[in-house]
């Protein structure tokens, strides 16, 4: 035959380029023919894994690391995934084991299962460390006794202003006058207060709303938007502190006599604005009577870590 | 000052033809049909011809290779996969290649370099040219092409088979079972070891057939001009192997 | 018409050519005679560029073929044909195949063209039954004439002869010595011959270039060789008449 010796050759490189193939899956452990899809991963510390090395999920082999590198200060480890393995949401890796017997391997921990997954080529984030938790375990109660304590007290102070304001006959009406210029800038600093103490309140139902996500959400996720919320709040409760020593001094200087409460009594409209913005105060901290212990319950559901 | 000169300047001046050989041989190809034919019959006899005998080595060195690592590795701390983790990077990596090379340099090399060194003494390269052929595209592409195309098969031949000889050997002499054998090269792995055996069966398949041409393009001196030529070929071939090796070992690994 | 100026050639600090200047006339047979190693294979070589003279120039039709690129050099060669010393048939390949070799490779010519084109040359040369054959199941006498004819396969405006009647018995080289003046009349080609056979010489030549110590001797045409007084040229005509024994039949 006269292309005998071309088919001859050309037969050989095609059993070349499939042996080489074959060869090079069966000596991966990955499935022969199936395909694979490719995924990044960021640590902080690659703890020595290089490519070639396993990645497993529940300690069965998926596939394997194919390249890993620095970048922006951190480890980016790309490995593949066999394609009939889906990684939901909620994945995490785990990079880790023993160097020194080459069994350095990336684990993959599931998410939940979910309607969503992973596309190829995503960044599964890495699983939060064991430490990290425990700080913000620890962290967690001392900040909730804090901000406990401060609702407590501005609570009792609220309350205070609001007998007082709300008992007009007395000798209080005397001494309104004594209010006098303060009268103003304490109507502007109860509403901007209120506004924050609302935003605080909205900061507390955005944490538990987080928190109560937490199952089917990435858990590295929720806890930087839980330590952003704790950051957030702690701002707050500062600012809260703040109106609370105000009203303290306010308090201090009505009750030691100084007689300025006249001027409130007999001007109407600063009366009437001093009684509304205290209302609106009423109603935040019957808010607070109401329903602070959901809210700090919901808050304590940090202590789980 | 002439031995001083020879030894300064004839390495300088073997180098500089060497490259000027395959530059010109690369540069002034003509319609590729002219060498298609020529390109067929030397990747016949560089590669389909090399089959058996890279096969016949590439299973006794896996079968050594084996037999020899589980005589060293005595010891009930290490298990006996650790033979399969051994042998099977062993071939990927070094044996595959170099083995095949060795074999390519002494049976491909030598040839190329007899039947070019006739060529010449007889004058049958100078009648290439004299028709107004490129003598060296003609003669040399061909020969180098083949030996680039050609070499990786071997080397997948020598690694499948190599790997099957040391499996062989291991079952045959109860050291490791095929399952342990098999789970020890999976485990040490690597993923660049084809590749790089690969990388490293191109730049073989290049060196060798490269050197051997330049041998034989260049003869002088008749039949033992061509005796020389072929021997040296077999020879340089090889060391030129051993420093690749080496080379692409440093700037690969 | 090709001209050499003035080349000088050495080998590893051996001149072989010293200062020779030589033209050769379109249409003319040439003969370059001279002893073994005198440079005359070195001369002709210099003449298609397959040899670079250290110093001087090679004209092919007004073109120097030392200042030219490798691929205008092919060009100029393929308007030669040469006859190689021992043949330089391609052992690779039959007979058949070797003249088939320039008309596959330089022109487009179908298989049934190319066939009959070898055919043709092959009939040339007086032989027409030897197509499978190897170059290794040949006698040196069809070798030669398997290598002229594929030298005349293109045509050329030129044929260059190496040696062409050495290790030939006399009857077959008288058989080459015929071929290469009926070419020359057929095809009506420029032909250079370079030998030391003197009958070959007087039976094909118009003019002779004698290069002795490697200088250009004496140039001049058959005529001439009779009459010449010169001693070299005489002593070297007649040691070869010697040789040949029958030195009246190389006058008939």
């Amino acid at each position: 035959m006269k292309y005998s010796r071309e088919v001859q050759i050309g037969g050989s490189l095609v059993l070349a380029a499939l042996l080489f193939y074959v060869g090079q899956r069966f000596f991966r452990d990955l499935p022969l023919f199936a395909g694979t899809h490719s995924y990044i991963t960021v640590a902080q510390d690659a703890a020595g894994i290089i490519p070639g090395n396993a990645v497993r999920i529940n300690g069965v082999y998926v596939g394997s690391v194919t390249d890993v590198r620095i970048n922006e200060g951190a480890a980016w480890v790309g490995f593949t995934v066999s394609t009939d393995v889906r990684l939901p949401h909620g994945t995490t890796a785990i990079l880790g084991g023993f160097g020194f017997v080459g069994d350095v391997r990336l684990d993959l921990i599931l998410g939940p299962p979910d309607t969503t997954y992973y596309a190829p080529g995503d960044i599964i984030p890495e699983s939060p460390r064991e430490d990290m938790l425990a700080d913000l375990a620890a962290y967690a109660p001392a900040l909730l006794a804090q901000l406990d304590s401060l609702l407590s007290g501005a609570s009792s102070t609220f309350s205070a202003t609001d007998a007082l304001l709300s008992s007009p006959e007395g000798e209080l009406r005397q001494s309104i006058h004594s209010v006098g210029a303060t009268a103003t800038a304490l109507t502007d600093l109860l509403n901007a207060e209120s506004a924050q103490i609302g935003a605080t309140l909205e900061d507390v139902r955005t944490l538990a709303h987080a928190l109560s996500a937490l199952a089917a959400d990435s858990l590295t996720t929720t806890v930087e938007e839980l330590n952003r919320v704790i950051a957030q709040l702690q701002d707050n409760l500062t600012g809260l502190a703040r109106t609370t020593a105000a009203l303290n001094i306010f308090l201090e200087r009505i009750n030691s006599g100084h007689g300025t409460l006249g001027k409130l009594a007999t001007d109407d409209q600063l009366y009437n604005s001093t009684a509304e913005a205290a209302a609106a105060l009423r109603r935040l901290l019957e808010d607070f009577e109401q329903n602070p212990r959901k809210y700090l319950k919901d808050i304590r559901l940090v202590d789980i870590f | 000052m002439a031995a001083l000169e020879q030894r300064l300047i004839r390495p300088l001046y073997s180098l500089g033809r060497y490259a000027l050989l395959l530059s010109k041989g690369f540069t002034s190809l003509g319609h590729f049909s002219v060498y298609r034919k020529n390109l067929i019959v030397q990747c016949g006899r560089v590669g389909i011809d090399s089959i058996p005998i890279v096969a016949l080595a590439a299973a006794f060195s896996g079968a050594v290779t084996t037999v020899q690592t589980a005589y060293q590795l005595v010891s009930p701390f290490i298990p006996p996969s650790v033979i399969g983790a051994v042998v099977v990077p062993s071939l990927i990596l070094e044996l595959g290649a170099v083995v095949t090379g060795f074999i390519l340099a002494g049976r491909v090399g030598a040839r190329i370099a007899a039947e070019l060194g006739t060529m010449r003494v007889t004058e049958q390269i100078d009648a290439l040219e004299a028709m107004g052929l490129n003598s060296i595209g003609y003669l040399i592409v061909p020969r180098i092409m083949a030996g680039i195309i050609m070499f990786p098969v071997l080397y997948v031949t020598a690694v499948l088979v190599g790997v099957g000889g040391g499996l062989a050997a291991a079952v045959a002499t109860d050291v490791v079972s095929t399952g342990e054998f098999i789970r020890g090269a999976r485990e040490n792995y690597l993923v660049f070891g084809p590749m790089f055996g690969l990388i490293k069966s191109f730049v073989f398949g290049f060196v060798i057939t490269s050197i051997s041409c330049y041998m034989g393009y260049y003869t002088e001196g008749g039949a033992e001009g061509v005796g020389r030529s072929t021997t040296q070929a077999a020879v340089i071939s090889c060391v030129y192997i051993l420093l690749s090796d080496l080379v692409l070992a440093l700037v690969l690994l | 018409m090709i001209c050499v100026e003035n080349i000088s050639k050495s080998f590893n600090g051996r001149a072989v050519l010293r200062d020779v200047s030589l033209e050769m006339q379109e249409g003319e047979t040439l003969a370059i005679i001279g002893r073994s190693g005198s440079g005359k294979s070195v001369l002709m070589k210099h003449a298609i560029g397959l040899l670079q003279p250290d110093k001087g120039r090679v004209l092919v039709d007004g073109i120097d073929i030392g200042r030219i690129s490798y691929r205008e050099l092919r060009t100029v060669r393929r308007q030669f044909g040469v006859l190689f010393q021992g043949g330089a048939l391609f052992d690779s390949m039959s007979a058949f195949d070797n003249v088939a070799f320039p008309i596959r490779t330089f022109t487009d010519s179908t298989e049934q063209q190319v066939r009959d084109r070898v055919l043709r040359c092959l009939d040339l040369v007086n032989l027409s039954d030897v197509g499978t054959k190897r170059p290794s199941e040949l006698s040196g006498g069809m070798i030669k004439r398997v290598a002229l004819a594929r030298a005349v396969a293109l045509e050329p405006r030129y044929i260059l002869y190496d040696e062409p009647t050495s290790g030939l018995d006399p009857h077959t080289s008288t058989t080459i010595n015929n071929l290469i003046k009926g070419l020359a009349d057929q095809l009506d080609v420029t032909s250079i011959v370079v030998t030391h056979d003197m009958r070959s010489v007087l039976s094909i030549a118009h003019r002779v270039a004698f290069i002795h110590r490697t200088r250009m001797h004496w140039v001049g045409d058959i005529d001439a060789l009779h009459r010449s007084e010169d001693r070299t040229l005489r002593a070297f005509v007649k040691a070869n008449e010697y040789a040949i024994g029958h030195p009246a039949q190389a006058y008939s």
